[in-house]
C-alpha cells in the first residue's frame, strides 16, 4: 500500500441544504453529492475524473483538498488520514482565484510565503523564474485584470509549481480559458509535468472533456450516479504529443471507448430528461 | 464646412461671453469707481485664463458657457432690473468683493469643516470596516447585528444632535459624532456583507494555505472590501456634508455651515450668498481629494467592467 499516493475508502458527502442540515434523502438530483467512492492514486501518477456535472467530480476534489469533511468514509494521503486543507497540496481552481489587488508577481509571492520563508530578494527571483516558465516573463507587474483568462491561468499554475507542493489538484483549470488558449495551456502542463523527472508530482485533475483528459492522463476515472463508474488506463506512452498521439490505433478505440460511455443516453442524460419532462 | 463654422462658433461662445461681462464690469467702473469692481474682475478674467490654459486637458469651455452665462445673468438682474432690494438679492460682484475681504475668516472655515469632515470620515471608517470586518466573519454577530444597523442606520444622524450636543463635552466633539455615526452604518453595513459575500475560490484558496485569521482579515478581505468601501463613500458624500453643515448651524463657532447661519442671523445676505459659494469649494475640494485617493487605492480594479 506504500505506493498509494492518495486513498479513499468508502467515502461519502453531501452538501448541506439551505437550511444548513444534511439531508437523508437518496435524491439523485442534488449534485455533488459521492457514496461510497474508493480508489487510488499512486506516487506521480496523473489521474483525471471525469463525468457530467453534477456527478461529484469537484466534490471529490474538494474533500481531497481538505476543503470540505466527508460525511463517512476515509481518506488518505501517504497512509495519513487527511485533517483540513494542508500545504501539502496546491490547488488550481476554474476561475483562477487569484487576488486582484496583487500584481502577478505578488500573487505569486503570497504563495511561496505560504510555505517557505525566503529574502525579499529571492522570493522575487523565485517568483520571476516561475512565471518565466509558464511563458509570462516580463508580465509580473501586471494586474490579473490587465491578463486575459489564459494568462491569469498560467499566473495560478506559476503560483502552483512555486509553492513546490507533492500533490496537485486541479478541478477544471481550462473550463473557463478559450480554446486556443485551452490547446496552449494543455501543451504547457503537459511539458511541465514531464519535465520533472526527479520527483514526479502526483495529480488529480478533474475535467468535463475527454480529449484533454486523454492526453493528460495515466488514468482516468468516469464518475456517473456517485461513483466511479469506469476506471481506464490511457494505452499512449509517455511523453506524449498532441500530434503524434492521434496517429496512433490505441487512442482512437480508446477515445471511442470513453465518447461511448460519456454520451451514453440509457444514463445521466435520460434523467434529465425526465427532470424536464416533470417540470413541463 | 458647415461642421467646421460651427464648431468655431462652439469654440467663440464663452469667450463672446467673457468680452461683454468685460464690458459690463467696465460700464460698472464707470458709475461705482475701480476699487469696489476690481475683485469681480480679477475673478472674470482669471477664469478666462484658466480655460484657455486647461482648453486641452479637460472640455473647459462647455463649463465656461454656464458660468459665463450664469455669471452675466445675475449681473445684469442685481445691478440693473433689481437695484431696490439689493440687500437681498446682492450683486456678483459684491459677493466677490466679500471673498476679497473675508478671505481669511473664509480659509479658515474651509479649514475647519475640512478637519472635522475627514476627521468624521477617518473615524466612520476605522470603526465601520474594522467592525465590519468582524461580524462579517461571525455568522451569529452577524444575524445578531443585522437587522439592528438596519434600523439605526436608517435613523438620520441630525436626530442625535441636540442630544449629543447636551452628552459630550463641546460642540465640536457633539459635530465629530454626528458625522461619523451618520457615516458608521452604510460602511458597516456594507463591509459586512462585502466579507460574509467573499468569492467562494478565493476563499477556497485562502483556506488551501492555511493562512492565519489575522492574514485572511488584513490581507484578503480588507483589501476585498475596498471599491464597495469606496463605492458606499461616494455615495454617502452629500449626506455627509449634509450632517456637516447641519451639525455646524446648530451650535459650533466655526466651519462654512456657521458662517452661512452666522450672517443668515444678521441677514448679512452678501455673506451669505458668499457662504454658498464657499460650501461649493469645500464640496469640490473633498471631491477631488477622494478622487484622487480612489485612484490610488483602486489601481487594481477593471474600470471598464466595475463601475467605480
Amino acid at each position: 500500500m506504500s505506493s498509494d499516493k492518495i486513498r479513499l475508502e468508502n467515502v461519502s458527502f453531501r452538501y448541506p441544504d439551505e437550511a444548513g442540515k444534511k439531508n437523508d434523502k437518496k435524491d439523485a438530483a442534488v449534485r455533488g453529492q459521492i457514496e461510497n467512492l474508493s480508489f487510488t492514486v499512486k506516487e506521480g501518477e496523473f489521474v483525471s475524473i471525469i463525468g457530467g456535472s453534477g456527478c461529484g467530480k469537484s466534490t471529490t476534489l474538494s474533500l481531497i483538498a481538505g476543503l470540505n469533511k466527508p460525511d463517512s468514509g476515509k481518506l488518505y494521503i501517504d497512509d495519513k488520514e487527511i485533517d483540513g486543507p494542508g500545504k501539502d497540496r496546491g490547488v488550481v481552481f476554474q476561475h483562477y482565484a487569484l487576488f486582484p489587488w496583487m500584481r502577478a508577481r505578488r500573487n505569486v509571492e503570497f504563495g511561496i510565503r505560504q510555505v517557505r520563508k525566503l529574502e525579499r530578494k529571492e522570493l522575487r527571483a523565485t517568483a520571476e523564474r516561475y512565471l518565466d516558465i509558464v511563458g509570462l516573463k516580463g508580465e509580473g507587474n501586471k494586474y490579473p485584470y490587465q491578463l486575459s483568462g489564459g494568462m491569469q491561468q498560467r499566473v495560478s499554475i506559476a503560483r502552483l509549481l512555486a509553492m513546490q507542493t507533492d500533490i496537485l489538484l486541479m478541478d477544471e483549470p481550462f473550463g473557463a480559458v478559450d480554446a486556443k488558449n485551452r490547446v496552449i495551456l494543455q501543451d504547457l502542463l503537459l511539458r511541465l509535468l514531464e519535465k520533472d523527472t526527479e520527483k514526479k508530482k502526483t495529480v488529480v485533475f478533474v475535467t468535463h472533456d475527454i480529449d484533454e483528459a486523454i492526453l493528460l492522463s495515466d488514468r482516468i476515472l468516469f464518475m456517473k450516479g456517485r461513483k466511479i463508474y469506469r476506471e481506464l488506463t490511457v494505452p499512449l506512452p509517455h511523453p506524449r504529443d498532441r500530434e503524434l498521439i492521434v496517429t496512433s490505433k490505441h487512442y482512437h478505440e480508446f477515445r471511442k471507448e470513453l465518447f461511448a460511455l460519456f454520451y451514453d443516453l440509457d444514463g445521466e442524460d435520460r434523467y434529465e430528461n425526465k427532470n424536464i419532462e416533470y417540470f413541463i | 464646412m458647415k461642421i467646421k463654422i460651427s464648431s468655431i462658433l462652439y469654440r467663440t461662445i464663452p469667450h463672446i461671453l467673457f468680452v461683454s461681462l468685460l464690458v459690463l464690469s467696465l460700464l460698472q467702473v464707470h458709475t461705482k469707481g475701480l476699487k469696489p469692481m476690481l475683485p469681480f474682475i480679477v475673478l472674470v478674467a482669471g477664469l478666462e485664463v484658466l480655460s484657455i490654459l486647461l482648453y486641452k486637458k479637460w472640455e473647459i469651455p462647455a463649463i465656461m458657457d454656464i458660468i459665463f452665462t450664469f455669471i452675466t445673468a445675475w449681473f445684469v438682474y442685481a445691478n440693473y432690473l433689481n437695484t431696490r432690494v439689493a440687500f437681498l438679492f446682492p450683486a456678483p460682484n459684491v459677493v466677490v468683493e466679500i471673498f476679497w475681504g473675508d478671505v481669511l475668516l473664509i480659509i479658515k472655515s474651509i479649514v475647519s469643516s475640512f478637519k472635522l469632515l475627514v476627521l468624521g470620515f477617518f473615524i466612520a471608517i476605522v470603526l465601520g470596516v474594522g467592525f465590519g470586518l468582524i461580524c462579517g466573519n461571525v455568522k451569529r454577530l452577524r444575524n445578531m447585528l443585522l437587522p439592528v444597523a438596519e434600523i439605526l442606520s436608517a435613523i438620520p444622524a441630525l436626530v442625535y444632535a441636540p442630544y449629543a450636543i447636551a452628552v459630550l463635552p463641546s460642540f465640536w466633539a457633539a459635530g465629530l459624532f454626528v458625522i461619523s455615526s451618520g457615516l458608521f452604518w452604510p460602511i458597516f453595513i456594507n463591509t459586512m456583507k462585502t466579507v460574509s459575500n467573499l468569492d467562494k475560490e478565493l476563499y477556497d484558496y485562502t483556506r488551501t494555505l492555511k493562512l492565519s485569521k489575522w492574514d485572511l482579515l488584513y490581507r484578503v478581505m480588507l483589501p476585498y472590501c475596498t471599491p464597495g468601501l469606496f463605492n458606499t463613500l461616494t455615495m454617502q458624500i452629500s449626506s455627509a456634508f449634509m450632517l456637516l453643515i447641519g451639525a455646524e448651524m446648530m451650535g459650533m463657532t466655526s466651519g462654512v455651515g456657521w458662517y452661512v447661519k452666522y450672517y443668515v442671523d444678521f441677514s448679512v445676505y452678501k455673506k451669505v450668498l458668499a457662504g454658498f459659494i464657499t460650501i461649493g469649494i469645500l464640496v469640490s475640494i473633498v471631491n477631488a481629494c477622494m478622487t484622487l485617493v480612489k485612484r490610488r487605492a483602486l489601481v487594481w480594479v477593471d474600470t471598464k467592467r466595475q463601475n467605480i
